[in-house]
């Protein structure tokens, strides 16, 4: 008599392998891969506000890029690690990246400790080492050839800030007696060296140098001196809660002389801390404000940043943030053009021209792998009711 | 010259404040309490906590600030004290030292690295010049604050009873608690009005320094090394060891540069201790070890 076909011997086993085998077929997406993007980062703790930065602009142009059709179809996917304050957390986390995860490009650290911890593993490992952060002239010296070929550099330099600030003080203000203020960290110790450089430069004097620690509070006694200097412009060289602490001291003094800074204050903290007495301080950026931009483009991204970020109104975008977003569709343009073999990308990626969504040009060559050109890269902005926008001088 | 001693007297009058709440811990008990700066640094942070964050009415953000601080010492002083009634000062202060530190990172993990400014809660309105430099009421009240509660100090130390006792204390130890004085009320007592200082202190100098994890490092050394100016047994000789601390800060950085503050400062420190070792007003006291 006839079988009924679902009892004949070994049905349900060459069933149950039949399924088994299409489930393992489906569930390897072979049409679509990930192309995987490694980001390494404070993300909590002290400095977290600049990881996070950097995290949400990494985040808003990846999904962006995803969005309209990714890589020639394939999405880009962004591993994102805490390495907080500490190094060997930053040098294990790319060693996770590089060889676990197998990321195609690696975006550093804005510290610059973490940064060059997390440098020698990348290099070491021929991934594309992008600098989007930090200015520290240290990790990849504008000296031609002098940078590693596998790091990317695309903020501009401090010694740039400090001749755009030399220059400004002297050119756009007029000043023939700049009294400097620096602090006695590295940092403030390295802008003292580089403004000494750059005035000699222009032929114009220093006509006081003023120095303090990080715990300084009361600043009258380094004002006096710099009244008595009659000095006509201060460029100060250190991070916001200090020049905080100088433009309030200088409101006790009723000084109300140009006040210059680095990069550094155009966080927000400098403008909550200090209050009234910041307005009018000029501050080097990297691009031009955002907040009063006549561009649409600039607006439009500011918006979305605002959307996406719920950030203050007056805060507009922190220029890192934009340096983070620019640079993930640079990478996104090399990938494009070369694929996801990481010498080929390397190759297409220092030998490429870029503009960025603010107008900004990069361009890399073999010889260059710092994005910006110089000085010139270097934008003044000026602090007007508690917003960056564009001085009127 | 003249706003450079103005503004030198006026943080002076803070590390006066916290100079003293050194040396009344030290006179009666003994030990320094290395955690002052950070109890000072813990009634900002709690202060900004419920009078800003919070918004709740300044009164009672003040009384809960000074209620956390009063708890802390007390935590203090059972940690460096109670369960060392015969362990030697040296490891109690040290205990002082990692309860500082621990405060120092529990105030990180709470409240972050950001500094915080702080409402000027003497108010804005400037009073007077001195020279160019603007005195406005929260700068004259750092001064004023400072001088009335050190005075009032001062004459409940002289003139009352309690006062007197905690005195007798710090004089001898051991004859105080022989005639009767309850030794251990005075210690708290101690710990509890250096408590106090330092929450004063606190509102009088955030509104300068902005409130941050780390403000309380700098002021609690410089107030120590201002008592060892002084006198760290002799409140009145912290008091002015503090004023003058501050003073030579602000005048010695508008004479010299300030690079060449902070190696003045401290070599006249140095001077000063090695021709009279317990400091400008100290009394030097004779101690038996065996």
């Amino acid at each position: 008599m006839k079988r009924i076909f679902w009892k004949k011997k070994g049905f349900f086993q060459g069933l149950f392998f039949g399924v088994l085998v299409l489930l393992l077929i489906l569930s390897t997406p072979s049409w679509a891969k990930d192309i995987l993007i490694g980001l390494d980062g404070p993300l909590s703790g002290p400095a977290a506000s600049f990881g996070l930065d950097a995290l949400h602009a990494v985040s808003m142009a990846i999904d962006e890029i995803n969005a309209i059709g990714g890589i020639h179809g394939d999405k880009l996917k962004l591993i994102a690690k805490d390495s907080m304050q500490d190094p060997t957390k930053a040098r294990a986390n790319a060693e996770e990246l590089v060889y676990k995860d197998g990321v195609i490009a690696f975006f550093a650290s804005t510290l610059t400790t973490n940064n060059l911890a997390s440098l020698e593993v990348t290099t070491k490992g021929k991934v594309p080492h992008i600098i989007a952060g930090t200015t520290s002239d240290v990790v990849c010296p504008a000296e031609p050839g002098k940078c590693n070929p596998w790091v990317f550099r695309l903020p501009i330099l401090n010694s740039w800030q400090a001749e755009k600030l030399a220059i400004y003080a002297v050119k756009n203000l007029g000043a023939k007696r700049v009294a400097l203020m620096y602090d006695s960290t590295g940092y403030g110790l390295d802008g003292k060296k580089n403004l000494e450089a750059s005035m000699e430069k222009l032929g114009a004097k220093i006509a006081i140098s003023e120095t303090f620690s990080m715990t300084d509070v009361d600043f009258t006694p380094q004002l006096q001196r710099i009244l008595d200097a009659k000095a006509d412009a201060i460029i100060t060289w250190t991070l916001g809660v200090q020049v905080a602490h100088i433009v309030k001291s200088m409101k006790r003094l009723g000084l109300t002389l140009p006040v210059l800074g680095s990069e550094a204050i155009t966080e927000a903290g400098f403008r909550r801390l200090a209050g009234a007495p910041a307005e009018g301080v000029y501050i080097a950026d990297r691009m031009p404000a955002a907040y009063d931009s006549k561009d649409p483009k600039v607006q439009a991204f500011v918006k979305k940043w605002r959307e996406r970020t719920k950030m203050e109104e007056k805060l507009a975008v922190p220029s890192w943030s934009v340096t983070y977003y620019d640079a993930v569709y640079w990478l996104a343009e090399g990938l494009k053009k070369a694929g996801t073999d990481r010498e080929k990308l390397r190759d297409a990626l220092e030998n490429s021209t870029f503009t960025g969504v603010t107008g900004i040009q990069y361009v890399f060559t073999p010889q260059k792998h710092n994005g910006r050109s110089g000085p010139d890269a270097v934008s003044v902005v000026q602090i007007r009711d508690g917003a960056l926008v564009t001085p009127e001088k | 010259m003249l706003e450079t001693i103005f503004s030198g007297l006026v943080i002076g009058s803070i590390y006066a404040l916290v100079a003293l709440s050194f040396s009344i811990i030290f006179a009666t008990t003994n030990i320094v309490n290395f955690a002052i700066g950070e109890v000072v640094m813990i009634a900002c942070m709690v202060a900004l906590t419920t009078i800003v964050s919070l918004q709740w009415p300044l009164l009672a953000g003040i009384f809960t600030t000074f209620v956390a601080v009063l708890l802390l010492s007390y935590a203090l002083q059972m940690i460096a004290l109670k369960r060392l009634q015969r362990v030697d000062v040296n490891t109690a202060f040290m205990l002082t030292l990692a309860v500082g530190i621990i405060l120092n990172n529990a105030a990180l993990l709470i409240w972050g690295d950001k500094p915080f400014p702080f409402p000027s809660l003497l108010g804005e309105r400037i009073l007077f010049y001195i020279g160019r430099l603007a005195v406005n009421q929260q700068g004259m009240g750092v001064i004023v604050a400072a001088i009335l509660l050190m005075g009032v100090v001062d004459w409940f130390q002289r003139k009352t009873l309690i006062g007197k006792a905690m005195l007798a204390t710090s004089l001898d130890r051991e004859a105080a608690s022989a005639v009767g004085i309850n030794v251990n009320l005075i210690h708290t007592l101690a710990f509890s009005i250096s408590a106090l200082l330092a929450g004063a202190a606190a509102f009088l100098i955030a509104p300068f320094t902005f409130a941050s994890y780390y403000m309380g490092m700098g002021i609690g050394l410089k107030g120590f090394a201002a008592a060892i100016l002084g006198s760290l047994s002799q409140g009145r000789g912290a008091i002015v060891g503090g004023l003058l601390f501050g003073l030579g800060e602000a005048v010695l950085s508008y004479l010299f540069g300030s690079n060449a503050r902070d190696p003045l400062l401290y070599m006249a420190f140095i001077l000063v201790l090695m021709i009279r070792p317990s400091g400008l007003f100290g009394v030097s006291k004779w101690q038996r070890v065996a």
